[in-house]
């Protein structure tokens, strides 16, 4: 399969500070990849270094087989960006909108008039064309903007945290839009600090201060990190078993789930000296087993030593 | 509440702290314009261009074009050679005037007559040009005087030295200095950005933002919210005002010769007046544009205008002397005026700083009355 | 190009959404104009004048006379106690004082040479010091009279003209009424248009970086170039909206005279347009905010270049080397443009250098404007 990005020892320094840490992946195209991290962990400067909104310290990217750096405008052809900021005109209608990006994306009448009724559909807006788009709800907003930064049938779409701060609702009709276009071709990239929303990629890259700490699909990294040390004890008195093994210097991380506790265990044998720990305080009732970890606990167990 | 008001006002001073090209321009403005008011701009007339062209050629014609060259208001530009060259002289600007002495000046003064000589000026801008035109009669006048008594004296009826002893005195600023005059005007300039400009546009950023919708969605009322911001400006204000009057004192020694308690007053009186419109004006905009727009025409350009500033109020038409009395600048500027260069007392002065007074409780009523009706 | 239009067109439709906005256009350039053109003198007159007459004879009287119907002065009080004059001064009642001493009358027609006290509130220095001179003159002026009411008594003339004396003529050109109207409101239109070239344009770019839009700008394929153009193009159209405005509001209204070529006034106002849209851009490449972009081009832009360009303050009053400053300002360029195409009736060939000035500073200005900008987007 062809790459849609190509990226290698990409790197961003502001001052003294490092953005992005010389890091390098590739992305195959017509796949959904999420960039998953922590606010600051470095995903939406490599989304900008991408886009072209800024330049690269060093190393260098292709974008749709484009140089970044030298071919920006061949690139910009190819990509569809939406921010996390807001970025229609608030005081342009939704029509308005939607023609003046068609405008500058340089759409002919027709194909605009078609992807207007497009828009239109996928961002259920139909009978509010013209309504100012500052009065629409934030969710009605945000698809319309992905609608206006795809218009021109981009081969790759940028998408940097287009759900932060709608409600879940919203946020699964925004991934059925990502989906659908998806569908259509298009390779799209996501971040996000939701890690529940990995699990709508094909392939995520996990990005902490400025490197990629984990990459491949949510199901293989899951595989890959089946063996850590996770356990899960059900039992009637979770909080004092909480109480009791957060602790113990030998668990480095413990959560209470629903009813259960969920603890991170590096020892030998965790499951035996959990037992008697526990039988030691005379907690009878309880049953421990070895958990799988979700990309939360692999998230955090891969973070914490950094 | 005094809680509320102070962690809005850290917020703005946090912010502005860190908005280095603001804070900058904050500071150097006042500065600058001071500076530029105290060296490089005045109004004073002096070593006007002025060409010759003498067709008379005669002792007493140069004994007369010696009287302008004598003066420090005239320098000599060149001779003019002909009346036909005079249009060229004064618009390629080798000249600003040309002084023409007719062919039979001689005969006439000798004969014991009156005569005229031309003075042809460029009139555009017209306030160089009376000014010049007032010299000339002057230098003229005076001349006219000598020649007078000289000839009274002849004739057996003296004169004693001219016919007038004319004895003028300047109070006050005895050097004529624009700086004096200016410093009050330029005072009451800056308070007029600090005060209206800056927070407007302040307080409607947050509008255009929707910050302000959060900062509502906390305990704090919108009068604590104005309040906190006003407060950062009106500090600010204070600081350029002192900073530009201690300048003022220090290099251009304008003195403060009234009571200081009384300056301060007057200050403040007009910075919370001007605070008021500036938050007035915010109620009554959306944008940052709007508001720009709004402060400086409405606000700034009448009340510098209108104020006597730089253009005197007594000179200009009924009507517009009687719109000067609706904007605070006129009344501060003249109280200024009166407390730093005439050391002037509140019994001088009351009928400056009560309209002042009456504004600086009238605008931020009606300010708050509009918060109050329709919030921020 | 055809992208150039889709972004005018947005311009256009934001515009017109903000009727405020479009009033306060059209209100701000007729207020300015308004003010300017009738405030903006400074002509002296009705100077408010205290007399303290200690002699009180018709002579006395007489010169208090022709004090007041110069049109100069305008009497306030007459004061019995030379202390007075203080209080006039200090709560600016009065800003001229004219002291006549005793046996003033006398000593004038015997030729005595009397004292005449004149007194000037010099914290207005310029009202002051004009004040002082007309004073003088009016003095001068009716100790003649006095002198050739003797001289004819004596029989020694037969008219006031057989007296020696040198009149002044004046005759100013360009403006002959010397109306300060002729010379304000031209200039006028230079602040209108630099205020909507450079303030509004900055305003207007910076908007778009605090909302975020420019971010979504820049990934689509208009070019930079494209965008400055857009934001160009209205603002330029605005301008000359403007202008023709002013342009009929003065020459119809305040009927200042238009003597020189209106195609040179239209093709060079542009030009200055172009340098200060190239102002506006240079602003919001280095502003972030708008409240930034108000301070820049306020304060650090607009005023400094007002102040020293002619508008107010004469340039010959000021020292040499503001006096060099000042041809870096192409305020001082437009300005002369204007006052000589309205006054002077100049034309193109006239306004040469002017041209080239505004040409060369147009020019380094837009492309560093256009430099720094591209420079601030990325």
């Amino acid at each position: 399969m062809a790459l849609a990005i190509k990226a290698v020892n990409l790197t961003k320094k502001f001052g003294s500070f490092t953005a992005v840490d010389s890091i390098s992946f590739e992305i195959e195209e017509g796949r959904v990849i999420g960039f998953i991290g922590a606010n600051g962990a470095g995903k939406s400067t490599t989304i900008k270094m991408l886009c072209g909104l800024t330049k690269p310290t060093s190393g260098e990217a292709l974008v749709a087989g484009f140089d970044v750096a030298n071919h920006p405008e061949q690139v910009r052809q190819n990509i569809g960006y939406m921010s996390q900021r807001f970025s229609l005109y608030g005081d342009l209608t939704v029509k308005e909108n939607i023609e003046f990006y068609g405008g500058v994306y340089g759409l002919g009448n027709s194909e605009l008039r078609q992807r207007f009724e497009w828009v239109v559909e996928v961002a259920d807006l139909k009978g509010r064309e013209n309504l100012l788009t500052r009065d629409l709800p934030l969710g009605w907003r945000q698809r319309l903007a992905l609608g206006c930064a795809v218009l021109h049938h981009p081969k790759i779409v940028f998408l940097d945290e287009p759900t932060s701060g709608v409600d879940p609702v919203v946020r699964d009709k925004f991934w059925n839009l990502i989906g659908r276009l998806s569908q259509e071709g298009a390779t799209i990239v996501v971040t996000t600090h939701h890690l529940e929303e990995a699990e709508f990629c094909e392939s995520i890259i996990m990005m902490h201060l400025g490197r990629i700490v984990v990459s491949g699909s949510p199901e293989g990294i899951r595989k890959q990190f089946a063996d850590l040390p996770l356990f899960e004890i059900e039992t009637s008195k979770p909080v004092e078993v909480f109480n009791l093994l957060e602790s113990e210097p030998w668990i480095s991380d413990a959560a209470i789930f629903g009813g259960n506790v969920h603890v991170y265990a590096e020892t030998g044998d965790p499951a035996s000296v959990i037992e008697q720990v526990l039988n030691k305080n005379g907690i009878a009732k309880y049953t421990i087993t070895k958990a799988a970890p979700t990309l939360e606990d692999i998230f955090i167990n891969v973070t914490r030593n950094v | 509440m005094f809680e509320n008001i102070l962690t809005i006002y850290q917020k703005e001073y946090r912010q502005l702290k860190r908005d280095k090209l603001s804070l900058t321009a904050i500071i150097l403005v006042p500065t600058m314009m001071l500076l530029l008011y105290g060296y490089a701009l005045n109004f004073d007339v002096k070593h006007v261009k002025l060409g010759v062209l003498d067709e008379s050629n005669t002792k007493q014609s140069r004994e007369l074009t010696q009287k302008f060259f004598s003066t420090e208001y005239f320098d000599f530009a060149g001779v003019v050679p002909k009346e036909s060259a005079i249009n060229k002289f004064i618009q390629d600007g080798k000249g600003a005037a040309v002084l023409v002495i007719p062919r039979n000046y001689v005969k006439k003064i000798l004969l014991d007559k009156s005569e005229n000589v031309q003075v042809l000026l460029d009139g555009s801008n017209s306030n160089t040009a009376t000014i010049i035109m007032g010299y000339v009669d002057g230098i003229l006048q005076n001349y006219s005087a000598d020649l007078t008594v000289k000839y009274m004296n002849q004739k057996g009826f003296p004169i004693l030295g001219g016919a007038i002893d004319f004895r003028p005195r300047v109070y006050y600023n005895p050097g004529l200095k624009s700086m004096m005059y200016l410093v009050p005007g330029l005072v009451a300039f800056i308070l007029m950005i600090l005060t209206t400009i800056v927070p407007t546009i302040s307080i409607v950023r947050e509008k255009e933002r929707g910050t302000i919708e959060h900062i509502m969605l906390a305990p704090v009322n919108p009068f604590q919210v104005i309040i906190g911001k006003a407060l950062l400006y009106f500090i600010l204000s204070l600081g350029a005002t002192v900073m530009v009057l201690v300048t003022s004192v220090v290099l251009f020694n304008v003195p403060v010769r009234g009571n200081i308690l009384l300056l301060a007053f007057t200050i403040i009186l007009f910075l919370i007046a001007g605070l008021g419109i500036g938050i007035l004006i915010s109620t009554l905009v959306s944008t940052q544009q709007q508001g720009y727009l709004f402060a400086s025409t409405l606000s700034n350009l009448p009340n510098m205008i209108l104020s006597g500033f730089i253009y005197p109020i007594s000179s200009m038409p009924i009507w517009l002397q009687g719109l000067t009395y609706f904007f605070p600048g006129r009344f501060f500027i003249a109280a200024l005026r009166g407390i730093l260069l005439k050391g002037a007392g509140f019994t001088d002065i009351y009928d400056q700083i009560l309209p002042l007074l009456f504004f600086a409780i009238a605008i931020p009523a009606l300010a708050s009355w509009r918060l109050s009706r329709k919030g921020i | 190009m055809k992208r150039v239009l889709h972004v005018v067109k947005k311009e256009f439709l934001q515009l017109r959404r903000d009727k405020r906005m479009v009033g306060m256009l059209f209100v701000a350039p007729i207020l300015q104009l308004l003010l300017l053109g009738y405030a903006a003198t400074l002509d002296i007159k009705n100077i408010p004048m205290v007399v303290c007459d200690l002699d009180n004879t018709k002579q006395s009287r007489e010169l208090t006379e022709h004090y007041v119907s110069s049109g100069y002065f305008k009497l306030v009080d007459y004061l019995d106690d030379i202390n007075d004059i203080d209080y006039y001064f200090r709560s600016g009642k009065a800003g001229i004082a004219v002291i006549i001493p005793v046996h003033f009358g006398r000593d004038l027609l015997a030729g005595r040479n009397p004292q005449l006290a004149v007194i000037a509130d010099g914290s207005d220095s310029n009202t002051g010091g004009i004040g002082l001179s007309y004073a003088s003159v009016i003095a001068l002026s009716y100790a003649r009279n006095i002198v050739v009411q003797r001289a004819e008594k004596y029989g020694l003339i037969k008219s006031s003209n057989d007296l020696p004396q040198v009149i002044a003529q004046s005759r100013a050109w360009f403006n002959q009424d010397l109306k300060s109207v002729n010379f304000m409101v031209p200039a006028v239109l230079v602040m209108v248009l630099m205020i909507i070239t450079t303030m509004l344009t900055s305003l207007a770019i910076v908007k778009e970086k605090e909302a975020g839009t420019i971010e979504q700008i820049v990934v689509t394929p208009l070019r930079d170039s494209e965008f400055i153009l857009g934001k160009m193009i209205p603002f330029t159209i605005i301008g000359f909206i403007e202008m023709f405005l002013v342009l009929v509001v003065a020459v119809y209204f305040f009927q200042v005279p238009l003597r020189g070529s209106l195609p040179a006034l239209l093709i060079l106002s542009l030009l200055f347009i172009i340098v200060g849209l190239g102002l506006g851009i240079f602003v919001s490449s280095v502003s972030k905010t708008q409240q930034q972009a108000t301070m820049t081009a306020q304060f650090i832009i607009i005023f400094p270049m007002m102040i020293l360009s002619g508008f107010v303050f004469p340039i010959q009053n000021m020292p040499k080397g503001f006096q060099y400053i000042t041809y870096l300002i192409p305020i001082r360029y437009a300005l002369e443009i204007v006052r000589g195409i309205f006054l002077k009736g100049d034309s193109f060939s006239n306004l040469i250098p002017q041209t080239l000035a505004l040409l060369a500073i147009g020019t380094v200005v837009l492309s560093l404007s256009i430099y720094t900008f591209r420079r601030s987007l990325r």
